[in-house]
């Protein structure tokens, strides 16, 4: 299977999903409502169908050969993820600045950036910037934790 | 007119607005003068500060950067052959080799006239055109504007990606994202899947800066970021090489790009009328326009002054007459347009057929608005000019860290909730798979604004006529735009088709 196939095929079994599973338990049964949603679908699922026939033609030898995503980049895209969902859910404990500040940091390293003094500078410089542009000019109170 | 005109100027003329004009140019420059950094992130990043500004100044700010952000992308192009925004790629087919011949300051200053003359020139478009085709648009009912709508939403699919197929992808997730929340006519949740917070629906904010941004930063994660690749030494050896004549553009050199100018203005503005097609698409056509008609073709390409003038010309003329469509009928041409529908949005009002009707004495004052953003390009264009060499320098290493903090505020101030900061999260990841399977992201934004306005024309039509369907073809205007949907399907799937193949 290539790319686009896998896609194709992906998004089939969510159309198929979506009309029988999602949409009678989600939308309240009226035919007003039901007809935007069920367009949608019919939609995306004809998209669906004409992606993956299409590239499963024989007439049409097109071979993926770039690597969809290394596993490195996978690994390096979860790591990621993970930080910023650890990120978001640590902001209501520690508030916004002290969380932020630990973000940019390991965003830095990640970045590849070694020099401690640009490690702890730049995050530092960044968000009192923030907070005198956010919190004194503009009056908005970002989320704050126990200790800022 | 002329008095909504004077009530427009008195709108105008504060300080909070001419101050927000001038951020938003000096903004958009600055960030069409970073490569990998875009004029309309600088958009998304913005919008949410929009809720606190008055709505002249708002939307005055947004247009501001958008044009600043037009000509600040020539800048790395033609210094470092680095396009800072898409549509500045044409430019550095001259304007890199202007500065290899030592003749950076004079191409820098052609971007700059060539710019600011076709996007003032197309603001008049905007301002001479806008009335009649919001006359022609008031007269539209439901049935009618749901197939211009569609018409629309197909065509901007198609323009978005080369493969028709995946751009209609991207157009039928986008109309997907935007029904959930509540139901418009009946209030019942839809795939809320038991969440307070998704009741509302997903907010724009969060879905641009998640889509649009996140998505590129998770690009940038898995790639890595290389150094810096700019010759800046090279290029500081050309400077100091250079001479004084080289960097002005005398005017016999200006008065020979006029017909390039002109040409790209023609071609610029009839685009920017067309929803989908874009700033980059008008640039290519221009060059190619100017290329044609010129004396000497074969200087393209080699460091002709006309190409400059034409490219910038071309991708600046669209700015105005792409707000025609967003005005009059509420629909966002690209995706600049659609983020300046979300700041409009935000404010309370909504572009449509009756909102010149209504809202007269503001809309003249955006467009003297405009006018004043053009002289603010110019001015301070002229200055940045000196400073850009540094800037267009900033290391991505510091950049993305500092643009995902900017997101996650900029989610986060629009409904003051962290849940909206998950979503761009979520969604931040689902733009980065999306691409991977190259399915283009703008298109997505695009029709989640116009998703609403589909739904709620088409059910209005269906109320009308009792469920029948043949309303759609009973009216003549309606039955127009649903045939031309379906000759743009068949007519741009042939040539996906053939595209494809090859």
């Amino acid at each position: 299977m290539n790319r686009d196939q896998k896609f194709g095929v992906s998004l089939l079994i969510f159309c198929v999903f979506l009309w029988f599973f999602i949409i009678p338990s989600e939308v309240i049964n009226d035919k007003a409502a039901l007809f935007f949603p069920q367009f949608i679908t019919i939609w995306l699922a004809i998209c669906a169908i004409l992606l993956t026939l299409r590239s499963s033609q024989k007439t049409i030898k097109r071979i993926d050969k770039k690597e969809l995503i290394s596993r490195r980049g996978i690994i390096k895209v979860i790591t990621l993820t993970i930080i910023l969902l650890i990120y978001v859910y640590l902001i209501d404990f520690l508030g916004f600045f002290v969380t932020s500040f630990f973000l940019l940091l390991l965003l830095l390293l990640i970045f590849k950036v070694r020099n401690w003094i640009k490690l702890i500078g730049f995050p530092f410089v960044l968000l009192l910037f923030l907070y005198i542009l956010i919190e004194k000019i503009l009056f908005f109170p970002l989320p704050r934790g126990k200790f800022f | 007119m002329f008095t909504n005109i004077v009530a427009g100027m008195s709108l105008v003329f504060h300080l909070d607005n001419i101050l927000a004009a001038l951020f938003g140019v000096t903004t958009g420059m600055v960030a069409g003068a970073i490569p990998g950094f875009t004029d309309t992130m600088a958009m998304c990043l913005l919008i949410p500060f929009t809720f606190y500004l008055n709505p002249i100044a708002a939307i005055a700010m947004l247009m501001g950067l958008s044009k600043g952000g037009n000509f600040g992308g020539s800048i790395p192009a033609i210094l470092f052959n680095v396009p800072g925004t898409p549509q500045a790629a044409v430019t550095a087919f001259d304007g890199y080799q202007l500065t290899k011949q030592g003749k950076s300051g004079k191409a820098l200053k052609m971007a700059l006239y060539a710019s600011t003359m076709a996007d003032t020139m197309s603001d008049f478009i905007l301002f001479f055109l806008a009335a009649p085709v919001a006359l022609i648009a008031i007269k539209i009912g439901p049935p009618e504007y749901a197939m211009v709508v569609l018409f629309s939403l197909v065509i901007i699919g198609a323009v978005a990606c080369e493969d028709l197929l995946k751009g209609m992808l991207a157009i039928g997730i986008g109309l997907f994202f935007s029904v959930i929340g509540l139901d418009p006519q009946l209030g019942s949740p839809r795939f809320c899947f038991g969440s307070v917070e998704l009741t509302a629906g997903l907010a724009l904010v969060p879905m641009v800066i998640g889509i649009l941004i996140l998505s590129e930063t998770f690009k940038q994660v898995e790639i890595g970021i290389n150094k810096q690749t700019f010759q800046k030494e090279t290029l500081s050896k050309i400077a100091k090489n250079s001479k004084i004549e080289n960097n002005k553009v005398n005017f016999s050199e200006f008065k020979k790009c006029l017909p390039s100018i002109f040409g790209g203005l023609g071609i610029g503005s009839a685009m920017g009328i067309i929803p989908g097609i874009g700033t980059t698409v008008a640039s290519y056509l221009s060059y190619t326009y100017a290329k044609k008609s010129s004396k000497n073709p074969e200087r393209f390409g080699k460091g002709a002054l006309e190409g400059v003038a034409a490219a910038e010309a071309g991708n600046n003329a669209v700015v105005g007459p792409n707000l025609i469509p967003l005005i009059t009928l509420g629909i966002p041409g690209n995706l600049a347009a659609a983020l300046i529908l979300g700041a409009f949005m935000i404010q309370g009002l909504v572009p449509g057929p009756l909102f010149m009707q209504q809202n007269a004495p503001m809309l003249y004052a955006l467009f003297i608005v405009l006018i004043i953003s053009n002289l603010f390009t110019f001015t301070v264009g002229t200055i940045f000019l000196k400073l850009v060499n540094n800037l267009s320098n900033i290391p991505r290493q510091f950049l993305y860290p500092a643009v995902i903090v900017f997101g996650v505020i900029g989610a986060f101030v629009f409904r003051s909730t962290l849940f909206d900061v998950k979503i761009m999260i979520f969604l931040g990841l689902f733009g980065y798979v999306l691409a991977k399977f190259d399915i283009p992201l703008p298109p997505i934004l695009v029709s989640f604004i116009l998703g609403e306005i589909l739904e709620r024309t088409i059910r209005q039509s269906l109320l009308i006529s009792r469920g029948n369907l043949s309303i759609f073809i009973t009216h003549p205007i309606a039955l127009t735009f649903l045939i031309l949907t379906i000759a743009a399907v068949v007519l741009l799937g042939i040539k996906s088709k053939k595209k494809y193949k090859k």
